[in-house]
């Protein structure tokens, strides 16, 4: 069974994926540079969703 | 313009610059080609990586979407006067979120109605899947998933209707033929959401059964796929998906309108070119205070009004000349 059949927030790393490759090649022309900015991007969008999930985590804590 | 978007930065890039493809086609063609399939307007321009980009992310966010929701999520219904804010930013998405307004105008007109009893002339045959459910006395051991066919007809009494026909087919895995009967008959209208028109018929009573005892068939029959693309789904059928799929469902809803405004920015790199440039800029050395008042102090004494922009933004001539 995939993993987002089980929780469907594992759909969001796809689109960030999807969000950061199309929004970095509007940003540039370049194929080398759009791939290592939508990499950046992608990074930053995951590490950024990953710390909001734990500091609700932390404040659901023993909910 | 032309020249501000070439690359001349370095010696090696001077000598050969990128060409800005974006100024060689007509924007117009090129705009509506993007806004009808993400992606074409760059093919057009020749810009074969970023349209692959544009082509396969958009329209997957689109289609994964609508395939995640069941087919329900993009629609359009035609009762209300303008296309709701969800509608219109799946629309962004070009000619794929198009035919969602036309099945809008088709279902709401009158003739797209559940399906009664009273309106079945000679026999209807419609493939069923779903489960017969009993209800009252006696049930154990009656009900299961059923699939087959079903062979229905009307049959007129003297205040109503009747259902008449059969069920041939599986329920659980045995092999069954049953006789319709009573007066429940129910049958989604035959434009709307879903890959499945929603059915529900009453088995005729058995002299062995409880007297209490009520057997129906509750499913549905396949819809064709130019009456379920993008056809708005009826309220019972959102409540299923809702109940099948729940937070998938928001999150194919959400696939599908992201997917629309990223087309705005490809739309927007259609017609204008990419907003930074082509990437590889270097950036020029910032003038130090001491250039800039140099610069300042020549021109000053030449008269010379016509400098770059750039030495100008840098630093206000007033700062410079009181250090």
């Amino acid at each position: 069974m995939l993993l987002a059949e089980i929780v469907p927030t594992w759909y969001l790393l796809p689109l960030a994926m999807v969000i950061s490759l199309v929004y970095s090649a509007s940003r540039y022309e370049l194929p080398d540079v759009i791939l290592r900015r939508a990499f950046r991007l992608c990074v930053t969008i995951l590490t950024a969703m990953l710390l909001a999930f734990a500091v609700l985590w932390i404040l659901s804590y023993k909910l | 313009m032309t020249e501000s978007k070439t690359n001349a930065a370095s010696p090696e890039m001077a000598m050969e610059p990128h060409r800005a493809l974006w100024l060689e086609a007509n924007p117009w063609i090129a705009g509506v080609l993007a806004f009808l399939i993400p992606g074409a307007g760059h093919f057009y321009q020749g810009r074969w990586f970023k349209g692959t980009i544009y082509f396969f992310c958009i329209l997957g966010t689109f289609l994964g979407g609508m395939k995640l929701g069941d087919g329900m999520v993009v629609y359009h219904k035609a009762d209300t006067r303008l296309p709701t804010v969800w509608y219109a930013t799946q629309l962004l998405t070009g000619a794929v979120a198009l035919p969602a307004y036309f099945q809008g105008l088709r279902a709401a007109q009158p003739a797209n109605r559940p399906l009664e009893l009273s309106s079945i002339s000679g026999t209807l045959t419609l493939p069923f899947e779903g489960e017969l459910k009993a209800i009252g006395p006696g049930r154990e051991g009656v009900g299961g998933p059923a699939k087959g066919t079903l062979t229905i007809t009307s049959e007129r009494t003297a205040f109503s209707y009747e259902l008449g026909g059969r069920f041939v087919g599986t329920v659980g895995d045995r092999q069954v033929d049953l006789p319709l009967g009573g007066s429940r008959f129910l049958l989604a209208p035959q434009i709307g959401g879903g890959s499945g028109r929603a059915l529900e018929v009453s088995i005729g009573r058995n002299p062995n059964d409880h007297p209490d005892l009520q057997r129906l068939l509750i499913g549905s029959t396949p819809r064709s796929f130019m009456d379920s693309f993008e056809a708005p789904p009826d309220q019972p059928s959102l409540n299923d998906v809702y109940r099948r799929l729940g937070a998938r469902y928001d999150m194919a809803v959400v696939f599908t309108l992201i997917a629309g405004l990223l087309n705005l920015f490809a739309i927007w790199d259609c017609v204008e070119g990419p907003a930074y440039g082509f990437g590889d800029e270097q950036p020029r050395p910032a003038p130090s205070a001491e250039n800039s008042a140099a610069t300042i102090a020549t021109e000053a004494t030449s008269g010379n009004s016509a400098t770059s922009s750039e030495s100008r933004t840098a630093k206000p001539p007033q700062a410079v000349l009181k250090t």
